[in-house]
Order: structure tokens, then sequence, then C-alpha cells
């Protein structure tokens, strides 16, 4: 189980009240051995700074599972935001699902 | 002993009025929005009195059963009285079954608010700011008649078949100056007194029995989005201010029951009244809040926290990702410092509740008064989190700049005035050159790290470093000299401000290559950018809002998408028209 590739997909705006329920999806499935995770985010339109501290989160928690976190789909605005907080430094972005796969079975 | 008196007044309990012998009072107090107003029952052994029966069904459905208990106890005259005819007071008295059908019942109303009641006046009674319908209303009482009430005369109305005696009684105060005040009695010993307080508008009045001061708005009347309604006058609302503040002198009033929310003490009102004076002096020339400037504040205020949102997710992730890499350095405690630079968390429930509005806003549930009065909450709830200078020793002083004029920007349009524009003449060649450096030159010198002499200033240096995120990483920028540009009339902030605007969505947009050009053209001067590699076009509303921004800078703003080539023309007078 641990070197399957799990896909979760979220939509809507992640903000201070939704990034609870991202937040308890990602650590379930965290909690249950999976390491290779892919966020699908084609769906969010908007990401707060709360958003962004969960996905920091998973990334770290991955990162110690000595697993593999892709983001993939971001809309223009979780793009740019991203890109201007430096975010996009730290994480691996592909266009899309499928791509994201191929990133980590590489 | 004033705080007593406040403590004992409970919202919905049946109260003796203070400084009165056997005149009662029922209270309902609301917190303060606009959807409705307090209201008060007075009980005497003459008559009942309602006060502002306020814009609520369940508010009215109360009270009405209140009165209705009173008169079985003990019939007498019900009359229904407004401090004005705003429509949070007297919505239900329009619309309401129990008012329609109630029998005997006389509305006492000060001539004025009268008048425009009877010709249903849409604009003084501010229905349509809220969107809501005028029913039929008349005025049994017309009190405080402009050609009566410096008389010192009595009139008689007519309440319920009982003939009531209601007197002029002016008072001058020490500079000569006249209150136009009308009484009526309520018992052998107690009365209600009827003062003319013309400012939040022409028809307002406050009402004074015993010790209680019922002020009607006079304490809002310079709140943003009221003052500057149809009939709100600053000279008479000054005028006013100071007749009440001479009244309040008279130690004879001990509490106030406002409008809307809790009673205050005297020495709060005069507090509050002595602001309000300077808040009122700073006020001419406002513009005048009407139906199209609710409108075009509203759909302002949210295209504006739509970017004030951006902005502060930006500042707030980059913090977040500076903090992170500090981790990493195993730098914790500056980590940490960093991360309380703002409280991110608050920011995100202020724009989360606002976004949440905004989206019962477009389902009908709210007019754009209310719209305007969120964004102006959230505003200030943001500028007081908002600490600009602290930010920017961290980050990139632009990203504050822009977050600080936004915050600004409502707050101006909200309190009725333009945003702050300082048209200049200026380079606008020089100007693109200087924004071309500071987009492709790193804020730090690559050598500060090595020359740091203590741990503080490497400490500085490495955040500098961290904190430079350069969002055109994967864009070529390039200048193109168009030739001589005469100056042009700009605002130089507003003008780097806007490009970057452009340039940050453009970038977004996978912008691969901009060119900057400028030239004069026709007479203005004009800078054009070219965005290759576009995946899409701005979307509606970031374009609306590059047109308000470039507007805000004294330019014209014209936007093209053609394939993957995204140009924008923007446009500025030149500072002198030259002859020809």
């Amino acid at each position: 189980m641990q070197d399957e590739i799990t896909t979760l997909a979220f939509s809507g705006r992640i903000d201070a009240s939704s990034s609870t329920g991202m937040e308890e999806d990602l650590v379930r499935v965290m909690d249950e051995g999976h390491r290779h995770i892919i966020v699908d985010l084609s769906g969010v339109e908007y990401m707060s700074s709360a958003g962004l501290r969960v996905l920091l989160a998973t990334l770290k928690r991955i990162k110690a599972m000595k697993g593999e976190l892709r983001l993939c789909g971001l809309q223009p605005f979780v793009r740019e935001v991203f890109d201007m907080t430096g975010f996009s430094k730290l994480f691996t972005i592909t266009e899309t699902v499928s791509e994201a796969e191929n990133s980590i079975r590489a | 002993m004033a705080e007593d008196v406040i403590t004992m007044c409970e919202s919905e309990v049946w109260q003796l009025v203070p400084g009165t012998k056997n005149v009662k009072i029922f209270p309902y107090f609301r917190k303060v929005d606009i959807l409705s107003s307090n209201s008060y029952i007075i009980s005497s052994d003459r008559y009942i009195v309602l006060i502002d029966p306020g814009g609520l069904k369940e508010q009215a459905d109360l009270l009405l059963r209140e009165v209705d208990r009173l008169l079985l106890e003990n019939p007498r005259p019900f009359i229904v009285c407004l401090t004005h005819i705003h429509i949070d007071h007297c919505y239900q008295l329009m619309h309401h079954e129990g008012f329609l059908k109630k029998k005997g019942l006389s509305i006492m109303v000060q001539e004025e608010g009268a008048i425009s009641l009877e010709n249903r006046d849409r604009q003084a009674t501010i229905a349509d700011l809220v969107r809501q319908e005028l029913g039929e209303l008349s005025a049994d009482c017309r009190l405080l008649a402009a050609n009566e009430r410096e008389s010192g005369q009595e009139i008689a109305f007519d309440l319920g078949g009982q003939r009531c005696i209601a007197c002029y009684e002016p008072l001058r105060m020490d500079d000569g100056r006249i209150i136009c005040c009308q009484t009526i009695p309520l018992s052998e010993d107690e009365r209600m007194e009827f003062i003319h307080t013309p400012g939040h508008s022409p028809d307002s009045i406050c009402i004074r029995i015993g010790s209680v001061f019922i002020t009607g708005d006079l304490t809002f009347a310079t709140a943003p989005a009221i003052a500057g309604i149809t009939g709100w006058d600053r000279d008479q609302l000054l005028d006013t201010i100071d007749k009440v503040l001479w009244l309040l002198e008279s130690g004879d009033i001990t509490i106030a029951f406002t409008g809307h929310g809790r009673p205050v003490d005297v020495p709060v009102l005069k507090k509050t009244l002595k602001y309000l004076k300077k808040e009122a002096e700073g006020l001419a020339g406002i513009e005048r809040v009407n139906p199209e400037w609710v409108e075009e504040t509203a759909i302002y205020g949210q295209q504006l926290l739509g970017e004030v949102e951006r902005l502060f997710t930006i500042i707030a992730g980059r913090l977040v990702y500076i903090a992170h890499v500090l981790d990493e350095l195993e730098e914790s405690g500056e980590a940490d410092r960093l991360r309380g630079l703002i409280n991110a968390d608050m920011v995100d429930e202020i724009l989360s509740d606002f976004n949440q509005f905004s989206a019962d806003f477009h389902a009908g549930k709210y007019a754009h008064l209310h719209l305007t009065l969120k964004a102006g909450q959230i505003v200030s709830k943001l500028d007081r989190l908002f600490e600009g200078e602290v930010l920017s020793t961290v980050l990139d002083l632009s990203l504050i700049r822009r977050a600080g004029r936004l915050l600004q920007d409502y707050s101006s349009t909200f309190r009725g005035f333009k945003p702050v524009f300082r048209p200049e003449p200026a380079d606008i060649a020089g100007l693109t050159g200087a924004l071309f450096n500071a987009l492709t030159v790193p804020p730090y010198r690559e050598e500060d790290i090595l020359d740091a002499e203590n741990e503080q200033d490497f400490m500085r240096a490495l955040i500098l470093r961290i904190a430079y995120i350069n969002p055109f990483e994967k864009t070529s920028i390039t200048i193109r000299d168009g030739g001589p540009v005469p100056p042009a009339l700009l605002d130089r902030d507003r003008f780097s401000d806007s490009i970057l605007f452009l340039l940050e969505k453009t970038a977004a947009r996978g912008a691969t290559g901009i060119i900057l050009s400028t030239c004069e053209s026709d007479g203005t001067a004009v800078l054009d950018i070219g965005c290759s590699g576009c995946k899409s076009g701005l979307d509606p509303r970031d374009t609306a809002f590059a047109v308000k921004l470039l507007q805000l800078s004294g330019g014209e703003l014209t936007l093209r998408k053609e394939k993957d080539l995204l140009t924008a023309r923007i446009i500025y007078p030149l500072a002198q028209k030259k002859c020809r």
C-alpha cells in the first residue's frame, strides 16, 4: 500500500473554514500509511494562507515518510499565490494528474 | 450612579422611567445594524406611546403583544411616535397588519417627515438605498411645525378621540440660539418633550421623558454611508450637537436611549457628541450618498477586497514560506517571530466572512448598501491587523504599500471622499525603467551575508535573501525605447502599483515574454505592454480592477487579447499641452 499513489481532489475555496476539511482528508490518508500523494487542485479557485500551511505540513510529513507529494492543476489564482509566495519552490507542481503520476513513478 | 441606571436598563423588561414617579418604559434594544432600530414603549396613566416600531416583523409582533396587553388592562389612546422617518424605524408601521388594523392609533411625526411620508418619498425614507417598499402612512399629529415651533403657542391634537394640548416651549441658549421644543402631558405630573434635532435628517427629533433622553439616530449621523444621505445636513447637525450638549449641561438628563444599540450615560453621550462634532467638521464636501453612489461603492469594495485578499494571502503565505526555510535552517526562534508578524488566521477569517457575505449578496439576500457597509467593516478590521511598518522590515515594500493603499482607498471612498490622487509631471519612460529595475534586480547584495558583522545583521541579510521572490523568474522582461516622451500627468505611486498588478496578472497566466515600451502619441504619453505566451486573458474582475487602478493613477487602460498575446495600452495626458 505504501507505494500506491493516492489522489485527492479538492474544490472551491480553501480558506479559514474549509482548510480544516482538506487537512483532515490529508491526515487520514497519511495515517493509513499512504506516502505517495497527488493533490489535485484543478477545482480550487482560491487558496488562503491557511490552505498553504496545510499543504506545507503535509509536505513535511510526507518527506519524513520518505514519500512523494505532487500538486497538480493549479488554477491562475492559486498558481499566482504559489509563485508570489515562494511555495512553487517547495513543491513539485504538474499540469495534470497523469503527469503527476508519471513524475512519482519516474 | 449613571452606571447603575444603565445596568438597570434591561431589554424587553418593564421598568420605571428614571426621573418619573409613574411612567414605565419597555425598551427593545437591538445590535447596531440597518435592518431595524431599537424601539421603546412608554406607558403612562393617559397614553401608551411606542417610539420607533422598527423594521422587523418579529420585533413588531412582540411590541404589539405588549401594547395589546396594556390596552386590555387599561384602555388608553395609543400613539406611535417616530424619531425620524428612515425606514429602519418605521417599516413595520407601514406594513404590519397589527398596526394597519389598530383602531384609534395616532401617529406623531415631525412636520417635514410627515410630508415626506404622505408623498411616499423614497429618498427621505432611504427606502431607495435599502431597496424596500414603502407603504401608505399619514401622520395624525405633525410635531414641531415650521410656522409654529418658535412661537410658544398651544396646539390641540386629537389622540384616539381625546383632546391633547401640545405646548411649544422654545428654549433660548446663552448665545441666543433657540432650541425648538414641544411637550405633551403623559400624566398629571409627567410630560414628554420633543426637541427638533435636524442634521441626520430634517425631521429628526430627540425625546425627553423624566431624565431619559431618546436620541434617535443623532449619534450615528456621521457614520460612513449615512453622512451624505438625502436630507443629511452638516451645518444643521453641527447646530444640533451644540444644542444637545447645552441641554445635557442642565443635569436633568441621566441616560440616553439611542436609536440603535445599548443605552449610554451622559458622560459617554457628551464624549460621543464632541467626537461627532469634530468628525462633522471634517465632512465638508462629502459625496452625496444616493443609490448610484451606493452601487458604485459596493462594486468597488468587492473588487478592491478581491485584490486585498490576494495581497494579504501573498503576504501571509510569504511569511509562512520564509519561516519554513528558517525552520529548515534550524532558526526556529526567528521563524516563530516572523509567523507572529501578522495574525494570518484572523485575516483568513475576516476575508472568508466577506466572501460568504458577498456570495449571499449575489444570491439576492442583501442590497448594495449592505455590501458597502460590510466592506467598510471588513476594511476597518483588516486595517487594525495590518502593521505595514513591521511587515516592511521583512517583505517586499511594494506589496505592503499596495495593501495599505487599498485599505486607505476604500476607507476614503466609504467615508464619502475620493481616494487620494497626487498628479504631478512625470517622465513615463523613466518610471517604467525604474519599475523594470525593481523587477529584475534583487533588493539585496550577494556580499551582505558575508559582510555581516554580527548575528543580527546576518539574520537580517539572510531573511532578505529568502524573502526575495521573483514572480517573473520564468518571464523575460525587456524594455524598448520608443523615443522621447514629454512629461505626463500622473500619480507616480499609483502608476507603479497599477503596472505591477497588470504584470503579476499576466505572469500568472503563463506570460513568457513581456515587452514594455513608451512613446508619445496624439498628444498623450503612452505605455504599451505586450505579453506573449499567455494561456488566458485577464478575467472580467481583474480587468475591471485594472481599469479602476489605472484610472486612479490618472491614466486610461485598453486591453486586447489575440491568441497568446495580451497587450495593454495605457495613456496619460501630457503635463503641458503642446502649442500647435
